[in-house]
C-alpha cells in the first residue's frame, strides 16, 4: 500500500478508534451499571466506585423527555415592586435554588441563568413534582447557630456508638463495614480487650475520616453519605434535642485516595439570630491576608444588640451560618462585635467570599420567584419514548441499508458501512459535547443518515453515468467523486444553516435535534467523501478490476 | 440493478400545469389559515396547560367521562383527544390560557397551581379501580408563549435569508431567488395542508418545518448544480430551456432514489415513533414529496422564466438604443 493510502487508512482508523474509546463509558453505563440495584452499588470497592463515578460522567446522557424528570423556568416576580438590581437578585435566587436542588439527590441537576431575569432548573428522574414545586417556591431561611465544641462532639459520638452497638451488634457491623483500610478515623483510644475493627467498636464514628474545624468529614462517593443519613435516622431518638447534625455545602479536604468529602456539623439547635436582621453584606480585600477577600456585613439595630451578646459569649468558638438547613460557613468569632458591623474572614478566595456574601444577602432579602414554565415527563412516558425512538431508528436504518445493498450491490455494502461509521462518530461527538439525547435528537440522527444516503447516491449515480460513457473504472470513480463534490457540499451546507438557526432559537429537545442533525451531516461528508473514496482507491489499486460492483 | 432508465421528459413545457396544481392546494390552505384565525398553536406557543394522562385498568375510561372530570374541576373541556398508547389508554388534554380564550389563569398556567392534580383527582374519584397517571404535564405561562412565537418567526425568516444569500453567492442571484420561492412554496403548501387538517403546531413541528426548508433547498441545489454544469458545457449550442431540461432529467435518478430512502426512514418514524414525533414526521413526509416536486417544477422553470425576461429586457434596450442612434 503506498504512502497516500496508508496515511488515509491511519486517519480512518484513528477516527474509529477515538469514537470507540469515547463511547466505551456509554456502553458500560447502559449495559451494566444502570441495571444494578442500589444495594449492589453499595457493595462496590473503593476503586470500583471511582470508576463508576467517572463512567457516569463520561457517558452519553438522556434528555428529560427520555428519562423523565422536571424542567422548570423561574422568573423574578415584580408584581409586588420592581427589582432594582436584577443581576444580584438572580444570584441570590440561584444560590438558594442550588442549595435546595442538592437536597433532592438528583444525579445531574441543572440550575442555570436564562436571560437577565430567569432561572432554568432541570431535575432528571424526579418522581414527585409536587414536592419540588413546594420546596422551590419557599422563601429562603437564614439562621445563625452555635457550633458544638470538640469535647461535646466526641462525647456525643461515643454515646451514639454505644447505643448503636447495643441495638444490634451484628447488624451494626454489617451496615457499617466495607470501610477499607486506610480510611483512617480520627484517633480513638484503643481500650484494652476490644476488637481492633473500628467498624464494630465505633459503628457510627467510623463513618467519618476526619474531624476538624468543628465538622465531621464523610467521603463523598455516593454511598457513604447515604449510609450516614440512614444511621442518623435510626439514631434520631438518641440524639439530644439541643444537638443537631447539619450538612454543609463546603468542600472538604480530599481523602488519601483522592475522593472529595462532605462536611457534617454538629450544632446547637437553638437559633441565635435570624437572617432577617442582616441589612447588607459586601466583600472586600482582607488586609491581614493579601490576595484574599473577606465579607463585610451590617445588621439592623436589634440585630446589632443580639449579635453583640452572642459574640461576647463565643469568643474563640465557631458560629454556623445556615441557609435553608445547610451550613454555608462556620467562621470563628475573634472578638465581641458590638456595632452590628463586622467582618467574616476565613482565608476565602474571591469566589468563596462572593458566594458567602450572596448567601447572606439571600437570607436577608429573599427574592420572589414565580413559575414561568414547567414541563414534567413521567418515567413511563420517558422509557416509552426511548423505546419507540430506538425502534423507529432501527427500522428506518435497516430499510435504508437493505435498499442500498440491493440497488448498488457491493458498493451499497460499502455505503452501509460508511453509514454505520457515521452513527458511531455522531454518538461519540455527542458524548464529548456532553449533549443530552432527546427524542427529536434521535430523529435528527436518523434524518442525517438519510441525507448521508443522498451523498452516496449522488456519487454512485455519477459513477454509473461515467461508466456508461465507457470510461475506465478508475476514471469513472474519479469523475464521479469530482462532479458530485460541489453538489454535496452546497446542499449539505444549507441544511447545516437551517440547523444552526434552529440551535440558536430553539430550546431543549429542539436544540438536541439541531445538534445531532449538524453533527450527522458533517460526519456524513467525511464518510461519503473520504472513507468510501479510500476503499475504492484501495480496491482499484490492488487488482485489475474489469467490472465495478455498483 | 438499475431502475431508472435515461429519461428525457420535458419538464419545462409542463410548468404551467404544475403551477396550477400548486395553486390548487396552496390557496385553499391559505384560506383555511385565514378562516381559522391563524394556526392551531400548541402549548409552547399559546400558553396554557397540556396534560397527557395514561390509564390502565379493568374499567375502560370513556372520553366523555374525561370531559366531565375536566369540567368538574372547573376547566373548559373542548380540547381533549384520545391518543394511541401501548398497554392502556392515553388522553391528551389541552387547556388554553385565558389570553387565548380558555379557562386557565396566567398563574395556573405557570405551574404554581396544580391544575393537573385537580383533574386527576376528579378522574380518580370516578374510576377508583384503575391506575391513572400523569405521563406528561406542560405548563407554559403567557409571557414565555408569546416569546417563543416571536422566536419561531425570527428563526424562520433568518434561515430563509441565510440560505438565499448562500445560494445567490454560489450560483447567480436568479438562482437564489428561485430557490427561496421554491422553498417558500413548499412551506406554504405543507402549512396549508397542516391547517386544513387542523394539526397542532408544536416546537417539534416547527423544527420539522425548518428542516424542510433545509431539505427543499438541498434538493433544489442538487438540481441547480447539475444544470450549472450543463450550462458550462452547452450554453453556446443549445437553448436555455433544453439545457435545463436535460439537467433535470439527469438528476431524476438520484432524486427519486434519495427521496425513496428518506421517505422510508420518515415512514418508520411516523409509524413507530410515538405521538410526540408523529406530526413531525408527517410534515417532513409531505414536505419532501413537495420539495422534490418543487425543485423540478417550480425552481428550475422560474430561473428560465427570469432569464427569458432579462434577455427580453436586454434585447429591448438594445433595439431602443439602435433606434436612437439611427434616428
Amino acid at each position: 500500500m503506498n504512502r497516500n493510502l496508508s496515511m488515509r487508512l491511519a486517519v480512518i482508523l484513528a477516527v474509529l478508534g477515538l469514537s470507540a474509546y469515547l463511547l466505551y463509558p456509554t456502553y458500560k453505563y447502559f449495559g451494566d451499571y444502570r441495571k444494578r440495584t442500589p444495594e449492589q452499588l453499595n457493595q462496590l470497592t473503593e476503586s470500583q466506585r471511582k470508576s463508576y463515578q467517572s463512567t457516569l460522567e463520561k457517558s452519553l446522557k438522556l434528555g428529560l423527555d427520555l428519562q423523565g424528570g422536571m424542567h422548570l423556568v423561574m422568573e423574578l416576580d415584580e408584581s409586588k415592586g420592581k427589582v432594582q438590581n436584577k443581576g444580584d437578585a438572580i444570584d441570590r435566587a440561584m444560590e438558594v435554588l442550588n442549595t435546595r436542588v442538592d437536597k433532592f439527590g438528583v444525579t445531574e441537576p441543572t440550575v442555570a441563568r436564562q436571560g437577565d431575569s430567569r432561572i432554568l432548573v432541570q431535575l432528571p428522574g424526579i418522581d414527585d413534582p409536587e414536592r419540588v414545586r413546594k420546596l422551590i417556591g419557599e422563601v429562603a431561611q437564614l439562621k445563625f447557630k452555635k457550633v458544638r465544641e470538640p469535647q461535646e462532639v466526641m462525647d456525643l459520638l461515643q454515646s451514639l456508638d454505644a447505643k448503636l452497638k447495643a441495638k444490634q451488634p451484628e447488624k451494626a457491623a454489617a451496615d457499617t463495614s466495607a470501610t477499607t483500610p486506610g480510611d483512617t478515623l480520627f484517633p480513638f483510644e484503643q481500650k484494652p480487650g476490644e476488637s481492633s475493627d473500628p467498624a464494630v467498636e465505633n459503628p457510627f464514628t467510623s463513618q467519618f475520616v476526619a474531624f476538624q474545624f468543628g465538622a465531621l468529614y464523610v467521603p463523598d462517593d455516593g454511598i457513604r453519605v447515604q449510609r450516614v443519613e440512614r444511621l442518623l435516622e435510626e439514631l434520631k431518638r438518641e440524639i439530644p434535642g439541643d444537638y443537631e447534625f447539619t450538612w454543609s455545602s463546603e468542600e472538604g479536604p480530599r481523602t488519601a485516595d483522592g475522593l472529595p468529602t462532605k462536611a457534617l456539623y454538629v450544632l446547637n439547635s437553638r437559633v441565635e439570630m435570624a437572617g432577617d436582621r442582616l441589612e447588607d453584606a459586601r466583600i472586600g480585600p482582607d488586609p491581614d491576608q493579601p490576595g484574599r477577600m473577606l465579607v463585610n456585613f451590617r445588621l439592623d439595630r436589634r440585630g446589632a444588640r443580639q449579635f453583640g451578646r452572642i459574640t461576647e459569649e463565643m469568643v474563640g468558638k465557631q458560629l454556623a451560618i445556615v441557609l435553608d438547613d445547610v451550613v454555608k460557613s462556620a467562621p470563628s468569632i475573634k472578638g465581641k462585635i458590638p456595632s452590628g458591623e463586622g467582618v467574616i474572614t476565613g482565608n476565602f478566595t474571591d469566589k468563596e467570599a462572593a458566594d458567602l456574601g450572596i448567601v447572606l444577602r439571600a437570607g436577608a432579602l429573599p427574592v420572589d420567584l414565580k413559575f414561568a414554565e414547567e414541563r414534567t415527563v413521567g418515567p413511563t412516558l420517558g422509557s416509552d419514548s426511548l423505546r419507540r425512538g430506538l425502534t423507529a431508528s432501527l427500522v428506518g436504518l435497516g430499510l435504508s441499508v437493505l435498499f442500498l445493498v440491493v440497488y448498488y450491490q457491493l458498493s451499497g455494502l460499502l455505503a452501509a458501512f460508511a453509514l454505520s461509521m457515521n452513527l458511531v462518530v455522531v454518538l461519540a461527538a455527542m458524548s464529548v459535547m456532553r449533549a443530552s439525547l432527546s427524542l427529536p435528537g434521535i430523529a435528527g440522527m436518523v434524518l442525517s443518515v438519510a441525507m448521508a444516503v443522498d451523498s452516496n447516491v449522488l456519487i454512485f449515480e455519477r459513477i454509473r453515468e461515467e461508466l456508461r460513457k465507457k470510461k475506465t473504472i478508475g476514471a469513472s470513480i474519479e469523475a464521479g467523486y469530482k462532479n458530485a463534490f460541489s453538489a454535496i457540499i452546497d446542499s449539505n451546507l444549507t441544511t447545516v444553516f437551517a440547523a444552526i438557526v434552529l440551535f440558536y432559537y430553539g430550546t431543549g429537545p429542539v436544540r438536541g435535534f439541531a445538534v445531532t442533525l449538524m453533527t450527522g451531516i458533517v460526519a456524513s461528508m467525511f464518510t461519503a467523501l473520504f472513507v468510501t473514496r479510500f476503499v475504492y482507491d484501495l480496491v482499484t489499486r490492488k487488482r485489475h478490476l474489469t467490472k465495478l460492483s455498483i | 440493478m438499475q431502475l431508472i432508465p435515461e429519461t428525457n421528459f420535458d419538464f419545462m413545457r409542463r410548468r404551467k400545469i404544475a403551477f396550477l396544481v400548486s395553486l390548487l392546494i396552496i390557496i385553499p390552505g391559505l384560506i383555511s389559515i385565514l378562516v381559522r384565525g391563524g394556526l392551531n398553536l400548541g402549548v409552547e406557543f399559546a400558553g396554557g396547560v397540556q396534560i397527557e394522562l395514561g390509564v390502565r385498568g379493568d374499567t375502560p375510561v370513556e372520553i366523555a367521562m374525561v370531559r366531565q372530570a375536566v369540567a368538574d374541576a372547573g376547566f373548559d373541556n373542548r380540547n381533549i383527544q384520545r391518543a394511541g398508547g401501548s398497554g392502556g389508554e392515553v388522553f391528551l388534554i389541552h387547556l388554553l390560557s385565558e389570553a387565548q380564550g380558555g379557562t386557565v389563569t396566567g398563574e395556573e398556567a405557570s405551574g404554581s397551581e396544580t391544575v393537573a392534580e385537580r383533574i386527576l383527582q376528579k378522574l380518580r374519584e370516578r374510576y377508583p379501580g384503575d391506575t391513572i397517571e400523569l405521563r406528561r404535564v406542560e405548563s407554559i405561562g403567557p409571557k414565555i408563549g408569546s416569546e417563543l412565537r416571536g422566536a419561531a418567526l425570527k428563526a424562520a425568516l433568518f434561515s430563509i435569508l441565510l440560505v438565499m444569500a448562500y445560494v445567490a453567492w454560489r450560483f447567480e442571484f436568479r438562482f437564489g431567488v428561485a430557490t427561496i420561492i421554491a422553498a417558500s412554496h413548499d412551506v406554504l403548501f405543507v402549512l396549508g395542508l397542516f391547517s386544513l387538517l387542523n394539526k397542532e403546531m408544536t416546537l417539534a413541528v416547527l423544527a420539522a418545518f425548518l428542516t424542510l426548508v433545509g431539505y427543499s433547498v438541498n434538493d433544489t441545489i442538487v438540481v441547480f448544480d447539475r444544470i450549472r454544469e450543463e450550462l458550462k458545457l452547452k450554453q453556446k449550442r443549445e437553448s436555455y430551456e433544453a439545457i435545463f431540461n436535460s439537467g433535470i432529467n439527469k438528476t431524476l435518478g438520484r432524486t427519486l432514489l434519495t427521496g425513496v430512502t428518506t421517505l422510508m426512514v420518515l415512514a418508520a418514524i411516523y409509524l413507530y415513533g410515538g405521538d410526540v414525533l408523529r406530526d413531525f414526521a408527517w410534515v417532513l413526509l409531505v414536505g419532501i414529496l413537495v420539495g422534490t416536486y418543487s425543485s423540478f417544477f417550480v425552481a428550475a422553470p422560474l430561473v428560465v422564466e427570469l432569464h427569458k425576461r432579462a434577455a427580453a429586457r436586454d434585447a429591448a434596450r438594445a433595439t431602443g438604443a439602435t433606434a436612437r442612434v439611427t434616428s
